[in-house]
C-alpha cells in the first residue's frame, strides 16, 4: 500500500467532498512514433513502429490504429545503409539479410508520411552471454535452474527471461531468481518486467557466478498469448543486454506508468529515440526452451 | 600639512553640526496592553526624517534643536503628534491606542518618511492579517504573507511558502525566536499560527541581517502576544474550520502576565455521527481528522530593565481511519506535530544598551501506524516514526551608541538529533524493527552587525556571520558576509544588498504540501550545506503626498548544493533505505526577477497592488539530461491586490484577488505502447520533470465586517464573505487514468485528464468576540 497516494486522497475526498469538483483539462500533446526495436546477432532486427496516443484523447481509440505499417525503416551501420526492414503486418519490421555482429553498433531511420523523420541513438550490440555451466531439472510443478557464468565488462547488464507457453492455465512464478551474493547487495539493482529480471553490473562484480531459479510453473493463467498455439514449454532465456533496456525498464515500470499527483515525483521514462518515443535495445542471448 | 588643515576643519565642522543636534530616544508601547510596538515608525515631520522601533519598541534618532514636530505611527493604531522644543538629548515614552470602531480614519497627510528597512522586508501586523479574508475565512500567517511580492504559495488551499523561488524548507520560520519545523496545519491548508496568539510577523526575503541564518531563501519571525500587564481580556473566535479563544491578562499588575491560547478544528466533530455509525456496524468505514494547537506565554517583568518571558507551543495532527470488509479492518492511524518551549531573559542594560539570552527547545515528530487486523487478531502493523529535535541557546547584544551607528553582536549554539525514518513490522506477532538512525548534528554561529546612518541619508548595514555544523564524519566551516545599501533622500529611497547564506539541515519533501512525510536530513560528508547568494536592487518612494508607498526590486539568486529525490527514487516505503542514496545533491538553482509593490496604509481606502516577474530554475547532473528545467514554483506571473474600505464607523469591506502562472509538475506527454507488449495497451510516458503547467491560478474573494459593542458592552465583529467568488476551478491536483473500452467487440483505450478543485465559490462566517 502506498500511504500517500491511498490515504491522502482519501481524506481530501473526505474533508472537502461537498465542495470538490472535477474538470477535463488539456495539455500540449505532439504525436510522435514510438519505436520499440531490438538488435541481436540471434534474431537480428526486430521493429515494432507505432504512433503515440494523445493523453486527451476522449474517444476509445482501437490500438490496431496506433500501430504504423507504411513506414520505410533504415538500418545503419555508421553511415552505410546495411538493408531496409521488411514489414510483416500489426507494426512488426524485421531485418531479412544483415548478418548482426556482436561489439559493433548499429542505429535506425525510421520515416513515415506525416511525421518528422525519427532516429535511434547508436547501440553496440552485446558479447555472447558467458554462460560456463548450468543445470536445469524438473520435479513436480517445480523447475529448478542454476546457471553459472563469468560476469566481464563486455556483459554488464544481464536479463533472464522466462515464461512459458501454453501451459494450460499454468502459471510461473519467477519472484525466486535471485542475484548472486555480492559483498555490498546494496549496490545490486534488480528490475523485474514482467517474466524478465534485469540485473545491473554491481550483482556480478567481475567473476564466476551463479543465478539460481525455483520456478513454479502449474496451476494458473495463460502466458504469453501471442504463441498460444504451440506445446507446453518452459523458455529460459539469458541475455547480455545493452543499458538502454536497464535504464528504460527501470524508469517505465517502477511507478507502473504513474502520473502526476500531488504525493510523489513521478518516474520520467528514459528513451534512446531521437524526435519519437521507445526504446533500441542490442541483446545477445542463449535460449533454453524444454517441453513439459 | 595640508591635508591635517583640511581634517581639522572638517572635524570643527562635525562638532559645530553635532552641537545643533540632539538625539530623542525613547520606546513605543501599546496603552492597554503595555506590549512594545515593533517596527512604530517616529518621524520628524519638520526635517522629513525617522526612524523604526526595534525589537524592544525602542528607537533614537537625531533631530536638530529646533522645534520638533513628531508623528507616531503603527498599523492599526491612531497615530500620535507630538510638538517639542526640546533642547538637549530627550528620552520619550510613547503610547499608542487602537483604533476604537466609532470612528472611521480619515486620510491624512501621514508625512512618514522611506523606513530604512522597507525593501525586502515586510512587516504585517496582526490587524493586516485579520483583514485578508482567506481560506473559509481563516486570517492565516502565513497565507497573508502570500499576499506580498515575490511570495506565492505552493497551490490551492496549501500553506507552502516560496520566497524569490526557494523552496518551503529554504524558509526559517521562527514563533517566539524558535524554529518551527513544521508550520502547516490540516495537511497545509492552515499555518500552525493561531492568530489570536499572534501579535506581529516580519518577512526578511532579501538584505538579510547578519543576526539570522540557517536558511536561504527567507525569515518568517512570527512573535507572540507578551501577556496584557494592564487587564485581563479575552477573545473568542468561531470560524468555519476551527476555532480559538485566546485569553491574557496581569497575574500581578504590571509585574507578571499572562498569555495562553488554544485552538482546534471542528473537523472531528463533523465525523462523529460517522464514528457512532461505524461502532454500531451501519457503517464499514470511518475517517476522521482532528487538529489543535496551544499556546501559552508568561511575562515577568523583574524589574523596569529586566524581562524574563516562558513560553511554550504544542500543536498536533491526527488523522485516523477505518475500513471494514467482513472481517477484515484496516486501520490507519498519523499523528503529527510541533512542540516548544522557551525560555527568554530580556535586559535593558542601558537606554542604549540591551541584553538578550534565550534558550528553545523544538521538536517534530510523526507517527504512521498501519494495521491490519483478521478477526480481531493483528497479522500486520507497520509503524513509521521521523523526528527532528534540537535545543538551542542563544544570545544577542543590541548596543546603540550614537543615534546612527547601531551594533549588533551575538552567538546560537544548536544541537541536533535528527531520526529520519524508523520503521518497525509486526506480522503474526513476529516483529522486525528497521534501523534507527540517530544522526547528531551541531550547529553554531556567530554575528556581528553594524547599522550606521551616515547624516540620515546613506544608511550602511554590514555583517558578518560565522557558522559552523559539525557532523560526526565532517566539519563545514562557513563565512556568511551581508551587505545593504540604503541611499534616502526625503520621500524616495535607493537600496543595494548583498548577501550570502548557508543551509546545513535538508528536507526531503515528495510534495510540499505540508505532509507529515516530509524528512529532515544534517549536512553529511555527501550532502554539503546548501548556499545562496543573492543580490538585490530596489527603489522606494512614497507618492500622492506619502499616502501611497512604492516599492520596486530587481534581484539575482545563484542557489548550489541543492538535493533532490533522484527520478523514482521517491517512495515512501523506501525511506528505511540508506536515505543518502536516494537523493541527488549536485543540484543548482537559479532564480530571478522583479517586484512591484504599491500600499496605502491609512486612511478608509487602504490596501496594496503587489506584482513578480520572476524565472526560476533548477540542474542536477541526473534529471533531465543535466539540462535546466523550472522549478516547480517557477511562476512567471505572480499578481495580488488587497482592498479594505471601511464604510461606516461599523461596516468594512475586503476583497483580494490573485494571480499567478501556473507551477511547473511532471505530466505525460503521451501515451505509448511499451517495449515488452508493443502490441496492447498503451502506457503513459513522462519525457522530463515539470514538463507540464496546472492551470494559470486565480482567484477573488470578498468579505464584509461588522465590529459592533453587544448589549454588555463587549466588542464584538461578525465576518461573513465569499470566498473564490466566481468559481475559478484551481486544481488542488490533476490525475490521469486509461479506460478501456467496456465494449469488448470494439475495444480500443482512452485517456482522461482532470483537475480536481475543491474550493469553488465558498461562502464564510466568523464571528469574534472580546470579554
Amino acid at each position: 500500500m502506498n500511504i500517500q497516494r491511498t490515504i491522502l486522497p482519501l481524506l481530501i475526498v473526505v474533508l472537502f467532498s461537498g465542495c470538490s469538483k472535477q474538470f477535463l483539462y488539456s495539455i500540449d500533446y505532439e504525436e510522435k512514433l514510438v519505436i520499440n526495436a531490438t538488435i541481436s546477432p540471434q534474431k537480428g532486427v526486430e521493429v515494432y513502429l507505432s504512433k503515440s496516443l494523445s493523453p486527451n484523447i476522449q474517444t476509445y481509440t482501437p490500438i490496431d490504429s496506433l500501430l504504423i505499417n507504411n513506414a520505410i525503416i533504415n538500418l545503419y551501420q555508421a553511415d552505410t545503409l546495411l538493408e531496409v526492414l521488411t514489414m510483416y503486418g500489426n507494426g512488426f519490421y524485421k531485418s531479412k539479410n544483415t548478418n548482426i555482429v556482436e561489439k559493433n553498433s548499429y542505429w535506425l531511420e525510421v520515416k513515415v508520411d506525416g511525421f518528422t523523420d525519427t532516429y535511434t541513438e547508436e547501440v553496440v550490440v552485446p558479447t555472447a552471454f558467458p554462460l560456463e555451466d548450468y543445470e536445469i531439472f524438473f520435479e513436480e510443478d517445480i523447475a529448478y535452474l542454476d546457471f553459472d557464468f563469468f560476469n566481464s565488462e563486455n556483459s554488464p547488464f544481464i536479463a533472464i527471461n522466462i515464461y512459458g507457453i501454453n501451459l494450460q492455465g499454468g502459471k510461473i512464478n519467477i519472484s525466486d531468481i535471485y542475484p548472486p551474493y555480492t559483498e555490498d547487495v546494496s549496490l545490486c539493482d534488480v528490475v523485474k518486467v514482467r517474466y524478465n529480471s534485469i540485473f545491473n553490473t554491481d550483482c556480478f562484480p567481475y567473476q564466476t557466478t551463479s543465478i539460481h531459479g525455483n520456478i513454479f510453473y502449474k496451476n494458473g493463467t495463460v502466458l504469453n498469448r501471442d504463441e498460444s498455439n504451440e506445446s507446453d514449454k518452459l523458455i529460459v532465456s539469458l541475455k547480455n543486454v545493452t543499458q538502454d533496456l536497464f535504464e528504460y525498464s527501470k524508469t517505465y515500470y517502477l511507478e507502473g506508468g504513474f502520473v502526476e499527483s500531488l504525493f510523489t515525483e513521478p518516474s520520467t521514462t528514459y528513451t534512446n529515440i531521437i524526435n519519437g518515443y521507445g526504446i533500441f535495445v542490442g541483446e545477445n542471448s542463449i535460449t533454453f526452451e524444454y517441453n513439459i | 600639512m595640508k591635508k591635517y588643515i583640511l581634517l581639522l576643519q572638517l572635524s570643527l565642522i562635525t562638532k559645530i553640526l553635532i552641537a545643533q543636534t540632539i538625539t530623542l530616544s525613547g520606546f513605543v508601547k501599546d496603552i492597554n496592553s503595555g506590549e512594545p510596538l515593533i517596527n512604530a515608525t517616529v518621524f520628524d515631520k519638520n526635517e522629513n526624517k525617522g526612524t523604526l522601533t526595534n525589537e524592544y519598541g525602542y528607537f533614537m534618532f537625531t533631530v536638530s534643536k529646533k522645534k520638533q514636530n513628531l508623528s507616531i505611527s503603527y498599523v492599526g493604531y491612531k497615530t500620535q503628534n507630538l510638538t517639542l522644543s526640546a533642547q538637549k538629548d530627550t528620552t520619550l515614552s510613547i503610547l499608542l491606542a487602537y483604533n476604537s470602531l466609532d470612528e472611521i480614519v480619515v486620510t491624512e497627510k501621514t508625512a512618514v518618511s522611506v523606513p530604512k528597512e522597507r525593501i525586502g522586508i515586510h512587516h504585517l501586523s496582526i490587524q493586516q492579517i485579520k483583514n485578508i479574508p482567506t481560506l473559509l475565512g481563516e486570517s492565516d500567517v502565513l497565507k497573508a504573507l502570500t499576499m506580498m511580492p515575490g511570495v506565492s504559495s505552493g497551490q490551492e488551499g496549501t500553506a507552502g511558502v516560496i520566497v524569490r523561488g526557494g523552496s518551503p524548507d529554504q524558509n526559517l520560520t521562527l514563533l517566539d525566536g524558535a524554529t518551527v519545523y513544521n508550520n502547516a496545519h490540516l495537511l497545509g491548508f492552515l499555518s500552525v499560527f493561531n492568530p489570536g496568539a499572534v501579535k506581529n510577523v516580519t518577512l526578511i526575503k532579501g538584505g538579510f541581517p547578519a543576526e539570522y541564518g540557517g536558511r536561504l531563501s527567507s525569515i518568517i519571525d512570527v512573535g507572540m502576544k507578551e501577556g496584557n500587564l494592564q487587564k485581563k481580556q479575552t477573545e473568542l473566535t468561531l470560524g468555519t474550520i476551527s476555532s480559538w479563544i485566546v485569553t491574557e491578562g496581569p497575574i500581578k499588575k504590571d509585574t507578571i502576565s499572562y498569555m495562553l491560547s488554544a485552538r482546534n478544528s471542528w473537523l472531528g466533530l463533523f465525523a462523529l455521527p460517522q464514528w457512532f455509525n461505524y461502532k454500531n456496524s451501519s457503517s464499514a468505514q470511518y475517517t476522521n481528522y482532528w487538529m489543535y494547537d496551544l499556546n501559552g506565554k508568561i511575562n515577568f517583568k523583574l524589574s523596569p530593565t529586566d524581562n524574563l518571558y516562558i513560553s511554550g507551543f504544542h500543536g498536533y495532527d491526527i488523522f485516523q481511519n477505518r475500513d471494514k470488509d467482513q472481517n477484515e479492518l484496516t486501520k490507519i492511524d498519523i499523528g503529527w506535530g510541533n512542540t516548544q518551549a522557551n525560555l527568554r531573559y530580556s535586559k535593558i542594560v542601558k537606554p542604549n544598551l540591551f541584553a538578550n539570552l534565550t534558550y528553545h527547545f523544538n521538536q517534530y515528530k510523526y507517527d504512521i501506524i498501519l494495521d491490519y487486523e483478521e478477526n480481531d487478531t493483528s497479522l500486520v502493523t507497520q509503524i513509521n516514526t521521523s523526528s527532528i529535535l534540537d535545543h538551542t541557546i542563544n544570545g544577542k547584544l543590541t548596543w546603540i551608541p550614537l543615534a546612527n551607528l547601531h551594533l549588533k553582536l551575538g552567538g546560537e549554539l544548536k544541537k541536533y538529533s535528527f531520526s529520519p525514518s524508523h520503521i518497525t513490522q509486526v506480522i503474526e506477532n513476529v516483529e522486525t524493527k528497521g534501523t534507527n538512525q540517530v544522526l547528531p548534528f551541531i550547529s553554531h554561529a556567530m554575528f556581528v552587525e553594524n547599522n550606521i546612518d551616515f547624516r540620515q541619508k546613506l544608511n550602511i548595514n554590514l555583517g558578518l556571520r560565522w557558522s559552523g555544523f559539525y557532523q560526526e564524519q565532517t566539519t563545514f566551516q562557513r563565512l556568511e558576509p551581508r551587505l545593504s545599501l540604503n541611499y534616502i533622500q526625503p520621500h524616495q529611497a535607493w537600496q543595494f544588498n548583498l548577501t550570502r547564506m548557508y543551509q546545513p539541515i535538508h528536507l526531503l519533501s515528495v510534495s510540499n504540501s505540508g505532509l507529515p512525510t516530509d524528512i529532515w536530513l544534517p549536512s553529511t560528508a555527501n550532502i554539503t550545506p546548501q548556499r545562496a547568494d543573492q543580490i538585490g536592487i530596489g527603489y522606494a518612494r512614497n507618492i500622492l503626498d506619502n499616502t501611497i508607498e512604492l516599492t520596486t526590486e530587481v534581484y539575482f539568486k545563484r542557489m548550489s548544493n541543492l538535493i533532490d529525490f533522484k527520478t523514482n527514487s521517491s517512495s515512501f516505503f523506501a525511506t528505511n533505505q540508506d536515505l543518502e542514496s536516494l537523493v541527488v545533491t549536485d543540484g543548482i538553482g537559479r532564480a530571478y526577477g522583479w517586484e512591484f509593490f504599491l500600499q496605502k496604509k491609512e486612511g478608509r481606502f487602504n490596501g496594496w497592488l503587489g506584482y513578480t516577474l520572476s524565472w526560476n530554475n533548477r540542474r542536477f547532473s541526473t534529471i533531465n539530461n543535466n539540462e535546466w528545467y523550472p522549478f516547480r514554483y517557477d511562476r512567471r506571473h505572480d499578481l495580488e491586490m488587497v482592498a479594505n474600505y471601511k464604510l461606516t464607523p461599523t461596516w468594512s469591506l475586503s476583497s483580494n484577488f490573485v494571480y499567478a502562472t501556473g507551477i511547473a509538475v511532471s505530466l505525460p506527454d503521451a501515451l505509448q505502447n511499451n517495449y515488452f507488449n508493443p502490441q496492447h495497451r498503451p502506457d503513459y510516458i513522462i519525457t522530463s520533470r515539470n514538463n507540464q503547467r496546472f492551470p494559470a491560478y486565480h482567484r477573488l474573494d470578498l468579505s464584509a465586517k461588522k465590529e459592533y459593542e453587544t448589549k454588555n458592552g463587549r466588542k464584538a465583529t461578525l465576518s461573513f464573505g465569499i470566498y473564490n467568488a466566481y468559481g475559478r476551478r484551481n486544481p488542488y491536483y490533476l490525475n490521469f487514468f486509461v479506460s478501456q473500452n467496456p465494449d469488448s467487440t470494439v475495444g480500443g483505450f482512452k485517456s482522461s485528464i482532470y483537475g480536481e478543485a475543491v474550493f469553488t465559490f465558498l461562502p464564510f462566517i466568523n464571528y469574534n468576540i472580546k470579554f
